[in-house]
């Protein structure tokens, strides 16, 4: 480990993963508590007070923190219904999860403390969470239409003598969606964290110039905390989308 | 590259499941059903005060419509009762008119009667009083007695020539 931190110096040292409690191993699978689980564990910790606290009151006229809750609430509510429709809504409960989860990861992430540590910064997580989304869509696509759920490779409309060009890149277009998903996620946050991390280097180095990248590093930090919000959104309306897909298939 | 330290995967999917799965419970067992409940019950407070504003409304209408029938039925038995009282008024006032004429036409007649019954009077007690004085005259001119018949006959005479 000491190695391995040594060779992470620099804009990327930020996105290293440091074991600090050591467990006992799961069926052999290595589940030591790692700062990337400190602030998964944070992320979850803090959405459930801010559901809870928002809530509390229960007033008939929100204050700001149930204005808060009832937005991301409204938010993914008409996000599922105007992409799946009322047969989505067996599936809020964990969209919601999704969206609340990545939004909270990207902006603990942004909080510049040290040990700060971005959840969605690495691949691993956004892969596993759309690898699991697209297992689950294919699994609910297939239980409710069974063989027919296939002719969503054929789009609408398309001249049959098509189809042998058009149903090999749907079903790329289908594989790769895992990819495009987490991908997305996971490089805004890779590549705006070390950019901040490039200027604010640049601040100390330049000296008595060092304003000019710290007025940029302050504009940039503006745009993360847009992106952040915005590839959580991102991420749950295009679950949303192939949601729509396996329980629509092309009606929508 | 730290995210290509395929050694951190294991662990950081172990609590990427642990959390994630403690997560969706914490939401859809307890924060999502209590949002849920404040909003459904602003839904119904809202739908609740809606109806409760249409009723009022509809009751109010109700009522303009009682009052605007009470009000046209007023009006109605009012002009009734006005011309009523003003037929009787007028049916009384004619019949005091002519109750009143015709009494005038008694007494007028009654009048006419006694003027014609003194006249008659005056113009026969004339004869008396043009004999008398004829009689008188006749003694006083020739200074020999006239009898009343002569004096009588001479004064119808001269009231035929007269007319």
């Amino acid at each position: 480990m000491e190695q391995e931190e040594a060779a992470h110096e620099g804009p990327l040292a930020q996105f290293t993963i440091k074991r600090l409690i050591d467990l006992p191993d799961i069926f052999g699978v290595d589940a030591d508590f790692t700062n990337a689980a400190l602030f998964m564990l944070i992320s979850v910790v803090a959405i459930t007070w801010f559901m809870m606290a928002a809530t509390r009151g229960g007033n008939l006229v929100p204050g700001r923190l149930q204005s808060l809750a009832e937005a991301a609430y409204g938010l993914i509510a008409s996000a599922l219904r105007d992409n799946v429709g009322p047969e989505g809504k067996q599936y809020f409960p964990f969209i919601f999860s999704l969206f609340m989860f990545i939004l909270f990861a990207n902006f603990i992430g942004l909080i510049p403390v040290p040990g700060s540590f971005t959840v969605t910064s690495h691949i691993i997580v956004t892969f596993a969470l759309a690898f699991f989304i697209f297992l689950a869509v294919t699994v609910i696509g297939l239980w409710r239409h069974k063989l027919h759920f296939f002719s969503l490779f054929l789009p609408h409309g398309v001249p049959i003598y098509l189809a042998p060009l058009l149903v090999p890149i749907e079903i790329i277009g289908y594989l790769t969606r895992p990819i495009s998903l987490s991908v997305r996620l996971a490089a805004n946050m890779l590549a705006g964290h070390t950019m901040l991390e490039v200027f604010a280097g640049f601040v100390i180095a330049l000296g008595i110039f060092g304003f000019a990248p710290f007025l940029f590093v302050v504009a940039i930090y503006g745009l993360e905390v847009i992106v952040a919000f915005l590839q959580a959104y991102v991420f749950a309306v295009l679950t949303c989308l192939y949601l729509s897909d396996a329980i629509n298939l092309h009606k929508h | 590259m730290p995210q290509m330290d395929f050694t951190t995967y294991a662990p950081q999917l172990v609590w990427l499941v642990i959390t994630f799965v403690l997560l969706y419970f914490l939401m859809s067992r307890m924060a999502l059903p209590r949002l849920e409940r404040i909003l459904a019950v602003r839904e119904n407070r809202i739908e609740g005060d809606l109806a409760e504003a249409a009723e009022f409304g509809r009751k109010a209408e109700a009522a303009q419509k009682a009052f605007d029938k009470v009000q046209a039925e007023t009006r109605a038995k009012a002009q009734k009762l006005a011309a009523e009282s003003r037929e009787r008024a007028n049916a009384e006032q004619a019949a005091r008119t002519a109750k009143l004429d015709a009494q005038l036409a008694e007494q007028s007649k009654k009048a006419e009667a006694e003027i014609n019954a003194a006249r008659t009077k005056a113009l026969s007690s004339l004869r008396e009083v043009a004999i008398d004085i004829a009689q008188a005259a006749a003694e006083r001119v020739t200074g020999s007695t006239v009898s009343k018949d002569a004096a009588a006959k001479a004064v119808d005479a001269e009231l035929k020539a007269k007319g």
